[in-house]
C-alpha cells in the first residue's frame, strides 16, 4: 500500500540558515494493505513530522514515497489532489481539528465537495446522516458547532468526514492523547472496528506503547527521527530488542519506581547530543561502547524483526 | 491531624440555561504531609474543586460548605484575609510551564520575587536561596540557568522553575492541577519525579488533581475519585486502584490501555439539571431501579467510601 | 434576532447602532428631513442663532446649518463607508497572500507595507490630494492608498496562526485548491478582526476626510460637508461658535458611535464567546 524509501526531511533555523536539525532521517518502512503499523516515540522524535510528510502535507528533503505503486514525492496540481482523497489524517487536537466557524453538517459534506463526490441534493442529508451513524453519533449533532462538543464527539465527527471521501489509507497522529481514558477506549474500538469494515490500511501514531500494541498488528520504535526497532507487536513487545524500546516498554509500571526512566532526562544529554556521531540513543544507553561510535543501520533479527543498534 | 478538611461543598455556577452543581456536597480530608488525589474526567467539577479551595472561582459562581484550614475557614475570609493564605500556605502549581512564566524576566528573578514578596527576604538572601531550590530540584548548572530567560529552557526545566516559584512562600499545601496533561510517558515520569521532590523537600501535603490513574498511583496516599461533581470513592490509593468498589472506577480501570481498554459505555452526564439517584445509573452494568430514584450516600465499605447501593 | 439581542446587552454598542442607522436614514432622506435647502442663500439672515426655524442656526452667507449637516452627512458616509471598503477589500486580499503563501510572496508585500507605513497617512494623503487636484474622488483616493495597510497587517498575523491550524492541513489533506483553503477557511476567520476594524476604520475616514476638507484639499464648496463647514466657521469662532459646534458634534457623534459599534461586534463575532464552557 505504502512503501517508504529513504526518506529525509531536515530543517533549517537561523539568519543564516546554519543551524541545521534533522527531524526525519532515513527512515524505510512498508504497510501492507489492510495492515495496522503503529509507530511510538516520545514527544519532538519527528512523529508528526513524518506523518506530514507522508501526506505530502510539508515537501521532503530526499527520499522516495510510494502509494499503490505511484510515486508521490514531487506530484503536483490535480493529480495529487486527486490521489489525497485516497489517504487521510486524524489529528491530536480536537479544538483545532474542525473550523469552529462552520456547522457539523457543514465540516460533513465538506471532502465530498472538494474531492467533487457530492450526491444529489435529495440523498445528500442520508449520506451524511449515514456517516454520522457510523461513528455512533446522532441527527441532533448536525446543527451544532465544535464547541459545543466533546473533544470525544469531535474525533467521532473527524473521522465520518474521513469515511466520506473512502480512503484507503488513514494516518491517526495521536488521535486519542487529549481524550479521557474511558472515551479513548471508545474511539479506539471505533477506529478498529472500521478499519476491518473497509479494509483500510492504517499508521497510527502514539506515545503510548500499550495502545499501540493494542490496535497494531506491527509496531515501529522512532527516537529522534530514525526508526531504531521495528516488528510485529507481540514479539517487540515481549521481547525489545534496542535499548530505547526495553526502557519504552518498562515505563511507568504501577506503584513502585522504575529506575530506568530516570537515566536519560533530555536536558542532560542535549548538548551531549549534537557533538555525537553514530547511534542517536547513545549517550543515554545502558549498553554504551566503542562501537556506537558507528551509526548502526536497521538489520533483521528475527522473523519481520528489524533492529537498529549493535548490541541486539 | 488533618490540614484541610472539605465539608459538605457545594459549588455552583448560574449559567443562562440552569444551575450547574460542578461540586456536590463533598468531603474531603488531607492529613498534614499526605498526598491526596483526585481522580476523574473532563467535566467532573475536579478542577472547580481546587479553585474552590483558593477561591479563585469567578463571581456567577455560589459556594457553600465548609474548607476549614488550620482552624479557619477560608470560605468566610476577608479578601485580604486570603491574599495572605494564597501562596504562603497554600500554593498553586501551574498547568502549563510554556506559558505560566512571564517571558521577559530572568526566571531567578521570578523565583527572587517571591522569596522577596512572601519571606521579605534581601535581594542578596533570595538570591542565594533561589540557587540552592534550584540545585535541590535538580537543575543542571544553577547559576547559569538563574541568568535565562525561559524561552531558553526545555518544558521539563521551566516545569522545576514553576515548582521553585510555587514553594518560595512555604507553602504547608500545594495543589497540583493536572500537571501531566499532554505529556509522554519519558516527561510525564520527569514530572512526577520532581512532584515527589517538591513534596519530600518541603513536607508539604499535596492535593493533586489530575485524570491520569498511574500518575495519581506514583504519588498519592490516598486518592478520592469524582463523577459527576461528586466524589464517588475515596479511600487509600493502593486500595482504590487495585481493587475498587464503585462501578465506575472499576471501568476507568478497564479502559486503561494496558488494563483491557474496555471501554464504558456512553459519556458523562451534563452537570445542568442533575437527577436525584445514582450519577452513575445510565452507564452502570449493575444497575437496579432503585440506583434511578433513590439519592445514594457515601458509605464505608471495606475501607473505602464508597457511593454506590450494590457496591459488593 | 439573537444577533440583536446580543448586540443589545452592550448598551454602548447598542447606542452606537441606533445612532449609525438614524445617520443612514437621514443621510438617504436628507431632502425629506432637512427644513431649508442646503445651498440657498439669505444674506439678511446671516450669523443668525439657533430658533425654531433653524434648529442649528445659519451661517455666514445665511445657510441653514441643520439642513447643510443633514446633506452632510450623505458626503461624510459615502466616502467613509467607500473608502473602508475599498481599503479593507484590498488589505484583506494583500494580506491573505502575504500570510498564506509565507517566503518571498510574504516578505516583498510586507515592505511594501512598512514603506507605505513609514509615512504618516494623514500627511501623505494630503500631498496626493494635493498634487492630483481638489475634489471627492481625489480625496478618497488618496484616503484609500493610506488606509489599507493595517487591514493587511492584521490579516497577514491572522492566517499566519490559522493555517497552522489542523482543519486547514486536513482540508488540504483531502485535496483542496489553495482558493478553495482560503476562501473557506482562512476568510471567514479572519473577518471578525476585519469588520471590527473597518466599523472603527469608518469614523476615522470621516475624521480625515474632514481634516482634508478643512485644510483646503477635499470636497470644493458649496458642496455640504462638515469638514468645510468647520473650516468656514472658523472665521467666527468667538463671534458665533455654532458655526464651529455643531458640524464638530455631528463628526464626533458620528465617529464615535461607530466606535461603539466596532467594540460591540467585536464581542458578538466569536461564536465560540457565546457561552462559555465549564470544565
Amino acid at each position: 500500500m505504502l512503501r517508504v524509501e529513504n526518506l529525509n526531511k531536515t530543517f533549517t533555523t537561523g539568519v543564516f540558515k546554519r543551524r541545521r536539525h534533522k527531524a526525519v532521517d532515513q527512515i524505510n518502512f512498508t504497510i501492507a494493505p489492510r495492515e495496522i503499523l503503529g509507530l511510538v516515540g516520545e514527544s519532538g522524535c519527528g512523529k508528526s513530522t513524518l506523518a506530514r510528510l507522508l501526506l505530502n502535507l510539508i515537501p521532503s528533503s530526499s527520499g522516495k514515497l510510494y502509494f499503490k505503486g505511484q510515486e508521490l514525492t514531487g506530484m503536483r496540481g490535480r493529480e495529487l489532489r486527486k490521489i489525497r482523497g485516497k489517504m487521510q489524517i486524524i489529528f491530536q487536537h480536537p479544538e483545532s481539528s474542525l473550523n469552529p466557524r462552520l456547522k457539523i453538517y457543514d465540516s460533513l459534506i465538506e471532502p465530498m465537495r472538494i474531492q467533487n463526490l457530492l450526491p444529489s441534493k435529495t440523498v445528500e442529508r442520508e449520506k451524511v446522516l449515514d456517516l454520522l451513524h457510523q461513528v455512533g453519533l446522532a441527527e441532533e449533532h448536525l446543527t451544532r458547532y465544535p464547541h459545543e462538543l466533546s473533544g470525544g464527539q469531535i474525533q467521532r465527527v473527524v473521522l465520518a468526514r474521513i469515511l466520506a471521501v473512502q480512503p484507503e489509507f488513514i494516518i491517526a497522529d495521536e488521535p486519542t492523547s487529549m481524550l479521557d481514558v474511558s472515551v479513548q477506549a471508545q474511539v479506539l474500538h471505533l477506529l478498529k472496528d472500521i478499519q476491518q469494515k473497509h479494509a483500510m490500511s492504517f499508521l497510527f501514531i502514539s506515545h503510548d506503547l500499550a495502545l499501540v500494541q493494542w490496535i497494531s498488528e506491527r509496531i515501529a520504535v522512532m527516537y529522534r527521527g530514525q526508526i531504531v526497532e521495528i516488528g510485529p507487536a507481540q514479539d517487540l513487545c515481549n521481547n525489545p530488542r534496542h535499548p530505547y524500546s526495553v526502557q519504552l516498554v518498562e515505563t511507568f509500571n504501577w506503584f513502585q519506581e522504575n529506575k530506568r526512566e530516570k537515566s536519560c532526562s533530555s536536558e542532560t544529554t542535549n548538548q551531549a547530543i549534537h557533538a555525537w556521531e553514530g547511534c542517536a540513543f547513545a549517550p543515554c544507553c545502558p549498553k554504551l561502547s566503542p562501537v556506537c561510535r558507528q551509526k548502526p543501520e536497521l538489520r533483521r533479527i528475527a522473523e519481520k524483526h528489524d533492529v537498529a543498534c549493535w548490541h541486539a | 491531624m488533618s490540614l484541610l478538611s472539605i465539608r459538605n461543598l457545594t459549588t455552583v455556577f448560574h449559567a443562562k440555561e440552569g444551575e450547574i452543581r460542578a461540586c456536590n456536597n463533598i468531603d474531603l480530608d488531607i492529613a498534614v504531609g499526605k498526598s491526596v488525589g483526585i481522580i476523574g474526567e473532563t467535566g467532573c467539577g475536579k478542577s472547580v474543586l481546587g479553585m474552590s479551595i483558593l477561591r479563585l472561582l469567578p463571581r456567577n459562581v455560589t459556594t457553600s460548605g465548609e474548607i476549614w484550614y488550620k482552624n479557619q475557614n477560608l470560605l468566610t475570609l476577608t479578601a485580604n484575609q486570603l491574599e495572605k493564605i494564597r501562596g504562603t500556605e497554600i500554593a498553586l502549581l501551574p498547568q502549563s510551564p510554556s506559558t505560566s512564566l512571564n517571558p521577559v524576566i530572568k526566571t531567578g528573578l521570578q523565583i527572587t520575587e517571591g522569596l522577596q514578596i512572601h519571606r521579605k527576604m534581601k535581594p542578596s538572601t533570595a538570591r542565594r536561596q533561589a540557587l540552592e531550590m534550584l540545585r535541590i530540584l535538580h537543575l543542571p548548572v544553577p547559576e547559569k540557568k538563574y541568568q535565562e530567560y525561559p524561552h531558553q529552557m526545555s518544558g521539563g526545566m521551566k516545569q522545576r522553575i514553576l515548582a521553585a516559584i510555587s514553594i518560595t512562600g512555604q507553602p504547608s499545601l500545594l495543589i497540583a492541577d493536572e500537571p501531566t496533561k499532554g505529556l509522554d510517558a519519558v516527561l510525564r515520569a520527569q514530572v512526577v519525579e520532581l512532584l515527589q521532590q517538591l513534596i519530600r523537600e518541603t513536607g508539604a501535603s499535596l492535593l493533586l488533581i489530575t485524570h491520569d490513574l498511574k500518575v495519581a498511583a506514583r504519588l498519592c496516599d490516598e486518592i478520592g475519585v469524582m463523577y459527576a461533581g461528586e466524589v464517588i470513592e475515596r479511600g487509600p490509593a493502593q486500595k482504590v486502584l487495585t481493587e475498587p468498589e464503585h462501578h465506575y472506577t472499576k471501568g476507568l480501570l478497564a479502559s486503561l490501555p494496558d488494563m483491557g481498554l474496555c471501554p464504558i459505555p456512553g459519556s458523562s452526564p451534563s452537570l445542568l439539571n442533575q437527577t436525584t439517584g445514582c450519577k452513575f445509573y445510565p452507564r452502570c452494568s449493575a444497575r437496579q431501579e432503585a440506583c434511578r430514584i433513590n439519592p445514594v450516600p457515601l458509605q464505608m465499605c471495606n475501607g473505602c467510601y464508597v457511593r454506590c447501593l450494590y457496591s459488593a | 434576532m439573537s444577533w440583536f439581542k446580543m448586540l443589545a446587552r452592550n448598551k454602548l454598542a447598542l447606542i452606537g447602532l441606533i445612532i449609525v442607522i438614524l445617520l443612514v436614514l437621514s443621510a438617504i432622506f436628507a431632502p425629506l428631513l432637512a427644513p431649508h435647502s442646503p445651498s440657498e442663500q439669505r444674506l439678511e439672515q446671516a450669523l443668525l442663532l439657533p430658533s425654531m426655524e433653524f434648529p442649528f442656526g445659519t451661517d455666514d452667507l445665511g445657510r441653514c446649518i441643520f439642513s447643510r449637516i443633514i446633506f452632510g452627512a450623505r458626503l461624510s458616509l459615502l466616502i467613509g463607508i467607500t473608502v473602508t471598503a475599498i481599503c479593507a477589500v484590498t488589505g484583506v486580499f494583500i494580506g491573505m497572500l502575504a500570510g498564506f503563501y509565507g517566503g518571498i510572496v510574504d516578505e516583498v508585500i510586507m515592505r511594501l507595507v512598512d514603506i507605505f507605513l513609514a509615512f504618516p497617512g494623514l500627511i501623505l494623503a494630503l500631498i496626493i490630494a494635493g498634487l492630483m487636484g481638489p475634489g471627492m474622488f481625489n480625496v478618497m483616493f488618496a484616503l484609500a492608498l493610506v488606509g489599507w495597510m493595517g487591514y493587511a497587517r492584521v490579516v497577514r498575523g491572522t492566517v499566519l496562526a490559522e493555517k497552522q491550524k489542523e482543519f486547514v492541513e486536513t482540508a488540504r489533506a483531502l485535496g483542496a485548491t489553495d482558493l478553495y483553503l482560503m476562501y473557506r477557511h482562512l476568510l471567514p476567520n479572519v473577518m471578525a478582526p476585519i469588520i471590527v476594524m473597518a466599523s472603527v476604520g469608518i469614523g476615522h475616514t470621516i475624521l480625515a476626510a474632514a481634516g482634508l476638507s478643512f485644510l483646503g484639499v477635499g470636497v470644493q464648496p458649496p458642496t455640504p460637508v462638515w469638514g468645510l463647514m468647520l473650516k468656514d466657521g472658523k472665521g467666527f469662532l468667538q463671534t458665533a461658535p455654532h458655526l464651529t459646534i455643531f458640524p464638530g458634534l455631528a463628526i464626533m457623534v458620528t465617529v464615535l458611535a461607530f466606535n461603539f459599534l466596532g467594540d460591540g461586534l467585536r464581542d458578538l463575532l466569536d461564536p465560540r464567546l457565546k457561552e462559555k464552557r465549564i470544565e
